[in-house]
């Protein structure tokens, strides 16, 4: 016996959804697109980036669609102009804060280009543009490397290692703008707990934690012929 | 998923290292495989993988492939042709057919290849050779557990599936530990326990299972029997059986009463080690638990009496009632990626697909109609059989496909000896091994991602492999291996490829007989597969596929193992798998996993290294009544006193020299996980070798 | 906040009663000056957390990351310390005069110099701590120099009502009357008739909050109060006044409230800013404990009520609740995303109330004479009354009970005396640093939540920090930020980001684009997680509105 669906509207559309289904998960259903960056569907919603912003009538401002529950009656609007208007400036400064471009098969890049944001241009080209992170390598583990410098601490990797493997290797660092994420105590993945499972890499938004065989493909000059 | 622009293709194929089965995307650049990654939407991996999966792939560009035939000519193996491995092989096995029968012949199926390419080799071996010598590797691992299976409710599987491991209020995990032999399914536990499940592990061992669950039983190896029964007693005593269950849907509780009515926790502790109190506790758990599993692993199998615990573990599912729904599972956790799927397809000595007995008339004359040759009614070798008949010098020829038994098998050196009796060792591999030292003819083999089939995982879910990048060289599938032997004995296999293989297995197998590669998709299909496509996530909802449709309560009492400590070897030995590789590390020693773990080593409890003059970290000496080995020992209070732990990754550690005859008693499976030995200081120079001593 | 790590620590805490990771770390901290990997070991080992986790918690906090010397002097930054010269000078002159960069460590480690926001001397700035001893006003410098730092005097307090709700001494009247004659549903219909508002910032009704955990089935052991005494706003110290001058109160309230949700167990989450807190409560504790007003079986009622104190390691946003609770845990103080709320998995993610201290001081008082004396307090106005602060500039500063609704022109110049030396009010800013700034000019403003809020400004938690006319707006734009972006917890893309931005375009040596500017802190407001990046733009607002040249917005 199933429990009677909630019955919102979205985008125009009359839809059901299951008691507890977030206005996020509602609308991927539908197959509307909401942008977001520290959002996994493995992952419990975590509420970071605050680029999935979405209109909710009655309410004082846009609302993070991937934390609030669908409730009966309510009348969603994914394409709102504050909303989007919003992410985009919330990605815009994301982009401010890596010293390089994000490479363009990175979720990053994809979700900036696809909210009219040039990937490419570089930090300086944004708006607000100021310090950048300080460049730093990690790949002392022979398949896992760390880019801090990459890292948008939008904590996927600390969580999926959490969430999904349990090895608890991972963690945020820092506060404020120098928040980021370390292995272990610090020394990297191989003196962690860490099990080399990869799913900190899987989920990362920006190649801060990549394949070190993939980032060693890319810095070669000719990548393809690295591979041989 | 966005293209990406950094691979040429991606495809989605199946893991060819253990049971749990993930399903894979393999980018590769040029021929090259760059990268792997989990696919989202894998049923049992849900988007994770692990170590091996994920990363362990660079062995398929390793330089000591193999990609050219080898044959052995004075003594030597040296580079050949296709055509003159081949004739080599023709000549060979019609000459030893001619002059010794089809039954001096015997082969391995492959565990780690495909449905397609077992059913190829077992129809090679009874159709163009003529013999039901055919055996595979779940003869030393799960055999016990398709056994017990069989002989409780029915079928050789999973009686669920993985996605029960989440509904399960309570999980028994005996003899496994799925975090590092099935990482994927033990991430999937230990979120399940935190989460609420109340896992009880079973192990000699304290597991990282261990340290999330709700209680940890330390047993004496080769005593899960009485463990086992000792739960059954108190489930009756204290009444916790499911009445109206066992009154519908089950037989023997009578016979099973009055066995365990004298097995009390007492007596119990008596045995296992196991505290009175625990026991009583762990039925409670189980007993009053609304839903319910069980996962195994080779830690019961693999002992004397395994065959009997996989049926004294049904028979906590059944006094229960936890079975057939969502939530209550028997879950063998098969250690090999195909180790389902080769025996459910009939690479056995005695069965066809299904595990029907060649003895069927009705089976056979079905297959004889469409394979057009007489078949033997007869059964045929399994595995140890076929290594005693080499050294009686009966077996003549063997043929062993991606299987290294020179390092895998028990009593290595008597492997050794039925291989080097051999007229005819064909080795069809991806690599040199162990076994190939005494191989006439070695044949270059595709690995699991240069070739297209289906792979069978631990909850007989049928999944799709594809080809993501060419086999090197001149490298085979072993499909196409089969099918060029074959045609040279005179029986062509009629396939233009893996899918029209399935459809032969589906045509002869009725519970295959809706399988298709294209209703297998992304998400496989779990047999029984009926012929509309209808698969079976959920066995015995309700009836038993046994006769009359009920389960049987098997009423077995406890006896002790092949093998026990004494004053000369007073520790036992438990062997097992690592993280980091997998099994005999052909694939995982040739990547950078060998960094993540490059060596062997003996765990053992800090009083054990003290009594026995053992430091952490010295080079320790531990033999057996059947051999020794040298290895470096690691002091931890996670395995019990009295016991040590070692793996059997490394060819140089040479684990299973120590390992005895001693094997379970339905299905040979041997007894890996009960041997005595004892542990000193190594002594300079003397290194692995069988203890002349005892040889017998 | 993770599901597994609460878990974990829960499952670990039952069965040895374990310390907190932080606490640990803290521990360490306080013995050799520095946090080690051998520290972070051991903390996981007693707290049941992963090592990484723990690595996480000592990157976090400032008491764990500042390096300590033998001697450990800290400057305090708040904004009532840099209104008294409209500057940093004092830090500038701690630094001269100490020798020691702000912090650093001398190279023999013998001295260390830290910041600290705030140690809650406001009524007498510049304040500096040397040790456990907070000296501050006038000399206070010269004498942490010379080594013989004195203890600052404590405010003035004064109810300007007749019978004071909050400023008289917790005697326990209102829990021995309603162990005597309420039941906890009527104590909590009580609370809830009596509109009593969260007097923390946000306002949101306190019964309304005790309700959702009042009806959860779950056992009182496995429900909890959590009291928010994490007084981070620069400029206030009325919580410090409450659980220093008059912990009884709280305690009152705490077992009251607990009476009425049905918990067992309360926490009191102080700040290590105010080393003086949790001495004071604990001894309170002790004495509420041995009088049977505290503990098991409390007065013979059957009811029993516990409490512990346990103390931050400086960080802002814990005064944030889901950030409270992680940090009460041992965790990393970082803000969650609600739902879930704390009233539903709080404490070891059990239903938990969080309320702030002063919130709860009003309790008693509802316990005792009801809900409608209560809300006769304030007439047309907020119901009850509140506690002010008001800082240094002014002639007569300290904590203040006044009603709702008072005007702030009688706040400031009838019991602030208005400024000292006679100088103007050039602003007032009200309720913390994420308040707007009102200009002298408005200070016919009433004193309650919607007057405030219509002038861009909110009541808060009550602190107020007067400017005078020396101050440079601009120059107070970058204290702000400064403190802004210090303090984010670092969890939310626009906070983490747009506070370093927002304090780099006012840093520069330049006009200030005020559409960029302004878009910023339209996307810190829409956008952030919690009130911090989301109140940070209101004073940086009120300084565009009002002093637009003085800020160089162009």
């Amino acid at each position: 016996m199933s429990t009677p669906g909630v019955k919102l509207t979205m985008d125009g559309a009359e839809l059901e959804v299951a008691p507890g289904t977030t206005l996020l998960e509602a609308a991927r259903a539908a197959g509307l697109w909401i942008p977001t960056l520290c959002f996994d569907d493995r992952l419990a919603p975590f509420g970071a980036c605050r680029i999935c912003l979405v209109g909710v009538e009655g309410a004082k401002g846009p609302v993070a669609s991937c934390t609030t529950e669908a409730r009966a009656g309510m009348v969603v609007e994914t394409q709102h102009a504050l909303s989007r208007r919003i992410a985009r400036n919330v990605v815009e400064l994301v982009l401010s804060e890596l010293p390089v471009p994000p490479a363009p098969h990175t979720e990053l890049a994809q979700v900036a280009q696809r909210l009219g944001l040039d990937p490419t241009a570089g930090p300086a080209a944004a708006r607000w543009a100021g310090v950048t992170h300080e460049p730093q390598l990690d790949h002392r583990h022979p398949y896992l490397a760390l880019q801090h410098e990459l890292c948008i601490s939008c904590g996927r990797c600390v969580r999926a290692c959490d969430e999904v493997q349990g090895a608890f290797a991972l963690t945020a660092v820092g506060r404020g703008f120098h928040a980021n994420i370390a292995a272990g105590l610090g020394a990297g993945f191989a003196e962690s707990s860490c099990v080399s499972c990869g799913a900190c890499a899987d989920t990362c938004p920006t190649d801060a934690i990549s394949e070190r065989l993939l980032f060693d493909l890319a810095a070669a000059p000719d990548h393809r012929g690295a591979a041989r | 998923m966005t293209a990406d622009a950094r691979f040429d293709v991606t495809t989605t194929t199946t893991c060819g290292y253990c049971g749990v089965g993930c399903r894979l995307e393999a980018h590769a650049v040029g021929d090259h495989i760059v990268a792997v990654s989990p696919a989202a939407d894998g049923p049992a991996n849900k988007g994770h993988t692990c170590v091996k999966g994920r990363f362990a792939h660079q062995f398929t560009r390793s330089r000591d492939r193999l990609t050219a035939p080898l044959v052995r000519e004075n003594g030597e193996l040296r580079l050949a042709s296709w055509d003159e491995a081949l004739d080599r092989i023709t000549f060979d096995l019609t000459r030893i057919k001619a002059e010794h029968g089809p039954d001096a012949i015997a082969g391995l199926a492959s565990a780690r290849a495909t449905n397609e390419d077992g059913w190829a080799m077992q129809r090679v071996f009874r159709a163009a050779i003529g013999t039901n010598n055919i055996d595979n590797c779940s003869r030393v691992c799960h055999s016990p557990t398709s056994y017990g299976l069989r002989k409780s409710v029915g079928l050789s599987g999973c009686s669920g599936s993985f996605d029960d491991i989440e509904q399960s209020e309570v999980l028994i995990v005996i003899g496994a530990n799925p975090t590092q032999a099935h990482p994927v399914v033990g991430a999937r536990m230990k979120q399940a326990a935190l989460n609420g499940t109340k896992i009880i592990t079973v192990d000699p061992r304290r597991t990282e299972l261990a340290d999330v669950g709700a209680l940890h039983c330390s047993l004496r190896p080769g005593t899960n029997a009485a463990f086992l029964n000792g739960i059954a007693h108190v489930l009756i005593r204290d009444g916790l059986v499911d009445e109206a269950f066992v009154r519908d849907r089950v037989e023997g509780f009578t016979a099973l009463a009055d066995l365990v009515q004298f097995v009390t926790p007492e007596v119990v502790e008596e045995i296992t080690g196991v505290p009175a109190a625990d026991l009583v506790q762990v039925a409670h758990l189980w007993g009053e638990a609304r839903t319910g599993s069980i996962a195994w692993g080779l830690g019961v199998t693999e002992q004397r009496y395994g065959s009997e615990c996989v049926q004294m573990i049904c028979n906590l599912a059944l006094l229960t009632g936890k079975i057939g729904r969502p939530g209550c599972t028997l879950m063998p956790l098969r250690g090999q990626n195909n180790v389902q799927g080769v025996s459910d397809i009939g690479a056995l000595p005695d069965c066809y697909s299904t595990y029907r007995p060649v003895g069927d008339e009705s089976v056979a004359t079905l297959f004889e109609a469409t394979w057009g040759v007489p078949l033997r009614r007869e059964r045929g070798l399994s595995l140890p059989e076929m290594l005693d008949a080499a050294i009686a010098g009966k077996l003549k020829a063997l043929w062993i496909c991606g299987y290294d038994i020179g390092q895998s098998d028990p009593d290595t050196a008597k492997v050794e000896a039925a291989l080097a009796n051999l007229e005819l060792l064909i080795v069809q591999d991806i690599f040199e091994n162990e076994t190939s030292r005494e191989a006439h003819v070695m044949l270059p083999a595709a690995s699991f991602l240069e070739k297209t089939g289906t792979f069978t995982n631990a909850e007989r879910r049928i999944q799709l492999v594809h080809a993501a990048a060419a086999p090197p060289g001149a490298a085979k599938t072993d499909l196409e291996i089969f099918q060029l032997v074959s045609a040279r004995l005179g029986h062509e296999l009629p396939w233009s490829g893996p899918e029209d293989v399935m459809l032969e297995i589906g045509a002869l197998t009725p519970k295959f007989a809706g399988v298709t590669y294209e209703r297998i998709g992304r998400g496989g299909l779990q047999w029984p597969v009926a012929p509309d496509g209808t698969d079976s996530p959920r066995l015995y909802e309700q009836s038993f596929a046994l006769p009359g449709g009920k389960a049987q309560l098997a009423a077995i009492p406890y006896k002790p193992p092949g093998d026990e400590a004494s004053e000369r070897y007073p520790l036992i030995l438990v062997t097992g798998r690592r993280l980091e590789h997998y099994n005999v590390g052909t694939m995982t020693r040739r990547t950078a996993n060998l960094e993540l773990l490059p060596g062997e080593w003996l765990e053992i409890h800090p009083d054990d290294a003290t009594a026995h003059g053992v430091a952490d970290g010295q080079q320790v000496e531990v033999e057996s009544r059947n051999g020794r080995i040298q290895v470096t020992a690691r002091l931890t209070e996670r395995i019990a006193p009295g016991h040590v732990f070692t793996a059997f990754h490394f060819p140089e550690t040479r684990t299973n020299l120590l390992i005895g005859q001693s094997a379970d008693i339905n299905t040979s499976c041997p007894e890996y996980k009960v041997v005595a030995v004892s542990v000193t200081p190594a002594r300079v120079g003397s290194g692995a070798a069988r203890t002349h001593a005892v040889v017998a | 906040m993770s599901r597994n790590l609460i878990e974990l620590l829960t499952r670990f805490d039952a069965g040895a009663g374990a310390p907190t990771a932080l606490d640990v770390l803290k521990q360490a901290v306080d013995d050799h000056g520095e946090v080690t990997d051998d520290d972070r070991r051991r903390a996981a080992e007693l707290s049941g957390l992963p090592e990484a986790t723990v690595h996480g918690v000592s990157t976090y906090y400032d008491d764990l990351t500042q390096p300590r010397g033998a001697r450990h002097v800290r400057v305090c930054t708040g904004t009532a310390c840099w209104a008294a010269s409209g500057s940093d000078a004092h830090v500038a002159a701690a630094v001269a005069a100490l020798g020691v960069g702000l912090g650093c460590r001398s190279d023999d480690g013998a001295l260390s110099l830290g910041e600290t926001v705030c140690l809650g001397f406001c009524h007498t700035a510049p304040a500096f701590r040397d040790g456990e001893t907070v000296d501050a006003g006038p000399g206070a410098l010269d004498r942490i120099v010379a080594g013989h730092a004195l203890p600052a005097v404590e405010p003035e307090w004064e109810s300007t009502l007749a019978e004071p709700v909050l400023i008289r001494p917790g005697d326990f009247s209102g829990l021995r009357q309603a162990l005597a004659g309420l039941t906890p549903e009527q104590l909590l219909a009580e609370v809830q008739g009596a509109t009593l508002r969260g007097r923390g910032g946000a306002g949101f009704p306190a019964g309304q909050k005790w309700s959702f955990v009042a009806r959860n089935p779950a056992p009182p052991a496995e429900k909890f109060i959590v009291v928010n005494g994490d007084e981070g706003d620069p400029g206030s110290y009325i919580d410090k006044y409450l659980m220093e001058q008059n912990p009884a109160l709280l305690l009152e309230g705490m077992a009251l409230a607990g009476f009425a949700v049905g918990a067992a167990r309360g926490f009191i989450y102080c700040r290590s800013e105010y080393p003086r807190s949790k001495p004071a409560l604990e001894a309170a504790i002790a004495r509420a404990v041995s009088a049977g007003e505290l503990g098991e079986n409390i007065l013979g009622s059957g009811f029993s009520f516990h409490v512990e104190v346990r103390e931050g390691a400086g960080s802002y946003v814990v005064g944030e609740e889901t950030a409270l609770l992680a940090s009460l845990q041992g965790l990393r103080g970082v803000v969650s995303a609600r739902p879930p709320f704390p009233a539903e998995r709080g404490y070891h993610g059990k239903p938990t109330v969080v309320n702030n201290v002063e919130t709860l001081c009003n309790v008693p008082f509802i316990a005792r004479h009801g809900a409608a004396a209560y809300c006769e307090l304030s007439p047309g106005a907020t119901p009850g009354s509140k506690l002010i602060c008001l800082n240094e500039r002014f002639v007569r500063p300290g904590v203040y009970e006044v009603r709702f609704g008072t005007p702030l022109r009688e706040i400031c110049e009838r019991l602030g005396g208005g400024l000292k030396d006679g100088a103007p009010i050039k602003a007032l800013q009200i309720g913390g640093p994420l308040g707007g700034i009102l200009p002298g000019s408005l200070l016919d403003t009433a004193f309650d939540f919607a007057a405030l809020a219509a002038e861009g400004c909110m009541l808060g938690h009550g602190g107020i920090v007067a400017f005078d006319d020396a101050t440079d707006m601009r120059a107070l734009a970058r204290h702000l930020l400064r403190f802004g972006a210090h303090e984010s917890c670092g969890k939310c893309f626009p906070c983490r980001v747009g506070l370093t931005r927002a304090l780099e375009l006012v840093e520069a040596d330049a006009p200030v684009d005020r559409g960029r500017l302004e878009e910023l802190l339209e996307t810190l407001e829409v956008a952030s997680l919690c009130a911090h990046g989301g109140g940070m733009p209101a004073p940086i607002r009120s300084l565009i509105r009002h002093w637009p040249a003085e800020l160089g917005v162009a």
